[in-house]
């Protein structure tokens, strides 16, 4: 089969798919951890062969680095410092920044809305 | 969704199972949740302990989500599970 892009029908499956890997994960992270950092990787292989996105729900669930399954306090810790969320993994203490910048202009954005339609309506 | 048409397209593990017929005769009647696939074997959580079931030899039924019964043969699964979703079949 050629390389590149995959039919519809194949990529709807491989979504599928990988939505069923993490949820197993998530469900099996307390009693055996060993299982579940096997099943992110077996998701990671499906969308690395077919060119799809591992779904927005899961993107943060896993490490960048060792590729582990991170499950929010119990091997992972999550703060805000200076306009990021810092994901730390406790395995190999890789820190992951994600700037959270256009939630608050979105916020902004609707307080001056929010102001200026009570002020026409006043007049 | 997991229907009967594309369960060979899709994710095996988490789907409840049985062995039905296999070439070992000791391996008939395992029964429990799936919860590991390699490229030629399935490995199978019972109350003894997890079991390891080669594909080629060996008959399977498995518990769909909606509640529907499937026989498949073991032999069409002989794929890298991430592989199994290209790969071509003569019949349907």
């Amino acid at each position: 089969m050629r390389r590149g892009r995959r039919p519809k029908w194949m990529i709807d499956i491989a979504n599928e798919r990988m939505n069923i890997l993490f949820s197993m994960a998530k469900k099996e992270f307390s009693v055996n951890p060993d299982r579940s950092h096997r099943y992110v990787s077996l998701a990671r292989k499906i969308s690395k062969k077919y060119n799809t996105k591992i779904p927005t729900k899961w993107r943060r669930s896993y490490c960048k680095k060792c590729y582990k399954f991170l499950d929010p306090s119990k091997n992972s810790s999550i703060r805000l410092k200076q306009g990021k969320i810092h994901i730390k993994c406790n395995q190999c203490n890789e820190i992951m920044k994600i700037p959270y910048i256009n939630e608050q202009k979105e916020k902004r954005r609707a307080k001056i809305e929010y102001y200026s339609i009570k002020k026409r309506n006043n007049e | 969704m997991i229907t009967s048409k594309n369960v060979f397209y899709h994710e095996l593990i988490g789907l409840y199972s049985k062995v039905v017929k296999s070439y070992n005769e000791f391996l008939v009647g395992i029964n429990g949740n799936i919860i590991d696939e390699r490229k030629k074997t399935i490995s199978i959580e019972t109350e003894k302990g997890v079991k390891i079931i080669p594909k080629n030899v060996s008959i399977f039924h498995l518990l769909l989500p909606n509640g529907e019964w499937v026989e498949i043969d073991g032999k069409i699964l002989v794929n890298r599970p991430e592989d199994r979703i290209k790969k071509k079949y003569k019949k349907l």
